[in-house]
């Protein structure tokens, strides 16, 4: 049986869906920002390397979101 | 608002960090963007400066929504048929997508969005403005393009026509007229392109069913194949092409079990007629 998490459940409240939401775009902004700075060729190394570590970080945290989007079995506000 | 001269994309988003953010990228590939903090804002831009060929909206904005604005953009502008619309969304929905198609929206952004996707779907719309942009502008005084606004005029009447009754209503009506239509679009086509356009087999045949469906109409698969214009085998690939696309479907005879039919979907039936809307649109009526 699947160990439900607190405070999620089966019909959630509209502020959850648009929170997370919220959350996405601001990964949204954080995702397209670092990889055009990634682009450039003039990066030194230690710096790329935290940019893209910082960008694959984003990029597992927006999947996160859509498992939990999909956990919760509603789709998030349309924005 | 951020006016410069040569902008031809329009990003409008009531939060600025994704303004900018999504301007940089564009512009990391060359694509020069102005910017619009509210619906408001952006028809207002929209007004004063034609060039724009390209808007990309956020889905949701606090005053009015990307859908709504898109379809005021569309009721607006409806003299500008080139104008493509984008729009960028946190998680596709049934309902957004659909009405995304309503708007014959050039394509539907999930967020987060990156920048070569981003741009692609940018520079594919800036071209297909362009193309169509060309399309009205030249030739439109030779006999080639009258019989394309007159087969436009008849298309955009089907497709009022398919708007307003229940597929099963027209299907059984049979109207004449609106059997030929399909036809006459591609005798317009060849007679405009002539050889410099190859049959394309999916195409015919999912005209085909259409005008099959209007018809009453059941198509076997030896039938559609020959309407393809193409070899048997080429037409049974693109049958599977169009099967795995859930644009048609197979039903078998009742009557006769070796015999199976092919007919579009409700979902290919809809394509067709977001088609034929779209056609209407972008192709002027008579001046």
């Amino acid at each position: 049986m699947t160990k439900q998490e607190p405070g999620v459940t089966s019909a959630p409240d509209p502020t959850v869906g648009r929170r997370m939401h919220d959350a996405n775009s601001e990964l949204s902004i954080a995702v397209l920002q670092i990889a055009t700075l990634l682009e450039s060729e003039t990066l030194d190394a230690a710096t790329r390397e935290a940019l893209e570590e910082a960008l694959a970080a984003c990029r597992e945290s927006a999947a996160i979101l859509r498992g939990v989007w999909r956990l919760l079995g509603s789709p998030p506000p349309s924005r | 608002m951020d006016i410069q001269a040569h902008e031809r994309v329009l990003l409008v988003d009531d939060d600025p960090r994704a303004l900018k953010a999504m301007s940089r990228a564009l512009a990391g590939g060359g694509i020069a963007c102005v910017t619009a903090g509210s619906a408001g804002d952006a028809l207002a831009l929209l007004r004063s400066r034609a060039r724009i060929d390209v808007v990309l909206s956020d889905i949701y904005m606090p005053s009015m929504d990307g859908i709504e604005f898109l379809g005021a953009v569309r009721r607006e502008f409806a003299d500008r048929p080139w104008l493509q619309l984008l729009l960028v969304t946190g998680q596709a929905s049934v309902t957004t997508a659909v009405a995304a198609m309503r708007l014959d929206a050039s394509d539907y952004l999930i967020k987060p969005v990156e920048p070569t996707p981003l741009r692609e779907a940018v520079g594919h719309a800036l071209a297909r403005a362009e193309s169509i942009r060309r399309v009205r502008h030249t030739a439109l005084d030779t006999p080639q393009a009258a019989e394309l606004q007159r087969v436009a005029a008849a298309v955009r009447d089907l497709a009022q026509e398919l708007r307003q009754a229940d597929s099963a209503t027209t299907a059984d009506r049979g109207d004449l007229r609106t059997l030929h239509l399909l036809q006459r679009l591609q005798d317009a086509r060849e007679s405009i392109f002539r050889d410099a356009v190859m049959p394309e087999p999916a195409w015919e045949m999912l005209a085909e069913l259409m005008r099959a469906r209007l018809a009453g109409q059941q198509v076997s698969v030896t039938s559609l194949a020959m309407a393809s214009k193409s070899p048997t085998t080429t037409a049974l690939r693109r049958i599977e092409d169009l099967l795995a696309c859930g644009l048609v479907a197979r039903v078998p005879d009742p009557d006769d079990r070796r015999r199976t039919y092919v007919e579009l979907t409700p979902e290919g039936l809809a394509r067709m007629q977001l088609f034929l809307e779209g056609f209407g649109r972008l192709v002027p009526g008579p001046q």
